[in-house]
């Protein structure tokens, strides 16, 4: 890992396209802004994990499962009175 | 083309049926083109199956069905991403997660990560909503384990 000191105000550049800026330091916190082009995404680590796993678990569902889909659907729609629409919003 | 699937087996896929998703999914940024697999006999699911890799496949939810106060806000860089100049121009779908224990009955969507989709130029996103409060498993079918297990109770 490359390993750079900076102080508030002092910003590091990735790639002549990202710019990282130490705006203020507090205590064991530190608030950062980050220039970069729309088409990158920029996430808080902790975030994107859970986004990560939670894909990793979507991508195995399997197709069996999804058939059990249809009868709780009309089992719903019985027992609701109430019919929601596909695409009414 | 012929696309080879896991789930669905060879399929037909019309070149301007594949949508871009430049970054990928979260996670599966190797992977860059979908296209949609109905849900058979029901239109609020689909698969959102990946062109190169058979084994992966998100199932999708329309979350307004759902969720009607579903709200997203989404900012300008991933419209300009997007491209997106309308919002008819937007599909917005959520993925689906269905727990082993429970099935179905237990299936949950995640409202913090969204896939956008320009449905006009074919280009696709997910988008992370940070700090919007939602978070990556709500219930689908609350209203169903909840009647069921007041039955239970009663």
């Amino acid at each position: 890992m490359l390993v750079l000191a900076r102080k508030k105000g002092q910003s590091i550049v990735i790639a002549e396209k990202i710019k990282i800026t130490v705006l203020e330091i507090k205590g064991d916190q530190v608030r950062l802004g980050i220039d970069a082009p729309q088409e990158l995404s920029v996430y808080r680590e902790e975030i994107y994990k859970q986004i990560l796993s939670e894909n990793i678990v979507a991508t195995g569902i399997d197709v069996k499962a999804v058939e059990a889909l249809q009868e709780l659907l009309d089992n719903s729609k019985d027992n609701e009175g109430k019919e929601q629409t596909p695409g009414d919003h | 083309m012929q696309v080879n699937t896991t789930r669905f087996g060879t399929l037909e896929v019309a070149e301007e049926n594949l949508l871009y998703f430049p970054e990928g999914m979260v996670g599966f940024s190797h992977l860059k083109k979908y296209f949609f697999v109905p849900v058979t006999n029901n239109d609020v699911f689909a698969w959102m199956q990946s062109q190169s890799d058979p084994d992966t496949a998100f199932l999708m939810v329309d979350p307004f069905i759902f969720f009607p106060d579903y709200d997203v806000q989404l900012n300008e860089s991933v419209c300009a991403s997007l491209q997106i100049k309308d919002r008819e121009e937007v599909t917005l779908l959520t993925v689906v997660t269905i727990p082993p224990q429970e099935g179905v009955r237990g299936m949950t969507t995640n409202l913090l990560a969204p896939v956008v989709i320009n449905h006009v130029k074919g280009i696709g996103r997910q988008v992370i909503l940070d700090g919007s409060g939602y978070k990556t498993k709500h219930l689908l079918f609350s209203h169903v384990l909840q009647k069921s297990r007041n039955r239970a109770c009663g």
